[in-house]
């Protein structure tokens, strides 16, 4: 199998565990992922703020260079540039004038339509399940985990077209237990954390990460699972912060659902980049047991 | 006798200037909205806004120009979607916040939360000189617009010493990036 991979700036910056830890897993899963040489920024949450066509021709860009190489279908790990893909793409179909308009910009005419993949719709698959479930090395049951899915993953449901239940979802629930990895009911699965007030706004995101932190606290979680380079550095880096501010044990590591992949089959800890992680990820380690 | 009372329009024929801009922009219709209030009570930004987005979309109905703009409510939309979501007339909520964006941008109008909006312009600048994201560089230069040099200073260190962040800029395709915002501000001038 083998696939585009849209390696984004945040993937090559503040999420570089996730890249790695995705390509752990694709590694073991025998599929093949390949950057498109002309790649560029999709804009994320800034383009859209300022122009509508500018945040619509930077993602289509990047379609346009994977189309070139000869691709149908591209996996795109950061929820953010997911998302502006997504929505570049419906707004292309449901705004007259506005196909025109981008293939101006961007000097390119689409023969087809790409695929645009979120690594969660691709593991998710049947035969991808059977696949996770066959290669699982290491025992990971003894460790509680909360799946948290975020914004942009799942809003608007008919704008982003994910295949799941946008206010309870369960497909990273279902990834993580085919590994044998258990995870607790809890209520913040797609509560916002401040998304790109991280910058402007440190107070608010503070603010909104806590609410989730706190849930995920009160349900016995051991560990915060997240599909996204946002979620994971206003989670991440704020915890300590809240921890110390109001003298709250959190001991919640953010990890990556594809961390907890790639440990459950076999990468080891050294070849993943669990120290990059400003909470502590030795707790889970701790519980990674042989089969 | 002459009343004091500002009188609007509400029949659902009638579209103010305002409104029918934010239409045009975003394919957004104001007129839609009939105060629910369900975008308010999922929105996870309320407790820091001037005004409420039911308050808002209402206000864009009524083609209160002045109140929308220049009140913090549209830049502190992260557009999370809930609006979006759960709207019973699908109106598009968070597409009204993009619109008063573009448009207060456009007409020059000072923006009420400073932070958030230096945050837009040093990020794009730092897109198009570079073709991708600069964290350090986005960062630096927006504590030197609009906060102190020693905002979040323990965290941008920490990111540096982790290497989750580099000191340098890297460029990638910078030229084609240039391209496109040009071309993107001719198509629009049109």
């Amino acid at each position: 199998m083998r696939f585009a991979y849209y390696n984004s700036c945040s993937l090559r910056s503040t999420g570089k565990e996730y890249d790695k830890s995705l390509r752990a897993v694709f590694d073991k899963l025998d599929v093949k992922l390949v950057e498109p040489e002309n790649w560029m920024c999709c804009g994320s949450t800034i383009a859209h703020n300022v122009s509508h066509l500018l945040s619509t021709a930077l993602p289509m860009k990047n379609l346009a260079e994977i189309e070139k190489e000869g691709f149908t279908e591209v996996i795109v790990p950061c929820t953010a540039c997911y998302s502006r893909f997504k929505i570049a793409q419906h707004d292309v179909k449901n705004r007259p004038g506005l196909k025109e308009k981008v293939e101006e910009a961007i000097d390119y005419k689409f023969k087809g339509d790409i695929k645009v993949l979120h690594p969660l719709e691709v593991l998710a698959r049947e035969d991808m399940l059977k696949l996770l479930a066959e290669k699982v090395e290491k025992d990971l049951s003894a460790l509680k985990v909360v799946s948290y899915y975020g914004c942009l993953l799942v809003r608007p449901p008919k704008v982003i077209g994910f295949n799941d239940n946008f206010e309870y979802p369960e497909t990273m629930d279902r990834i993580l237990k085919a590994v044998g990895i258990n995870t607790l009911d809890w209520s913040h699965k797609t509560e916002c954390c401040g998304g790109s007030l991280a910058v402007s706004r440190p107070e608010i995101v503070k603010s909104l990460t806590k609410r989730i932190l706190d849930d995920a606290k009160s349900v016995g979680a051991e560990a915060i699972s997240v599909p996204c380079t946002f979620c994971h550095l206003n989670m991440d880096t704020r915890e300590e912060e809240l921890a110390r501010e109001f003298s709250i044990n959190y001991d919640l590591p953010i990890v990556y659902f594809t961390e907890l992949l790639a440990l459950a089959l076999g990468a080891s800890a050294s070849k993943l980049m669990l120290n990059k992680h400003f909470v502590d990820t030795g707790s889970i380690l701790q519980k990674v047991a042989a089969r | 006798m002459e009343s004091n009372i500002k009188e609007y329009d509400l029949s659902v024929d009638s579209i103010t200037e305002f409104s029918d801009l934010v239409k045009k922009l975003n394919d957004v219709d104001a007129n839609m909205c009939y105060q629910c209030r369900k975008c308010t009570s999922g929105c996870p930004l309320t407790d820091f806004m001037d005004y409420t987005p039911t308050q808002i979309i209402h206000a864009v109905r009524l083609g209160l120009k002045d109140m929308v703009l220049n009140n913090n409510t549209y830049q502190l939309c992260v557009a999370c979607g809930m609006c979006n979501t759960r709207c019973p007339q699908e109106t598009g909520l968070y597409d009204v916040m993009e619109a008063l964006s573009v448009i207060a941008r456009k007409e020059g109008v000072k923006p009420k939360a400073t932070k958030v909006d230096a945050f837009y312009e040093v990020g794009l600048a730092n897109l198009r000189r570079f073709g991708r994201m600069y964290d350090f560089g986005v960062a630096a230069m927006h504590r030197l617009k609009a906060g102190n040099i020693t905002d979040d200073l323990g965290m941008g260190l920490k990111l540096l010493q982790k290497g989750k962040m580099d000191i340098l800029p890297a460029f990638q395709n910078s030229r084609e990036m240039k391209k496109i915002f040009k071309k993107v501000e001719e198509v629009e001038k049109r």
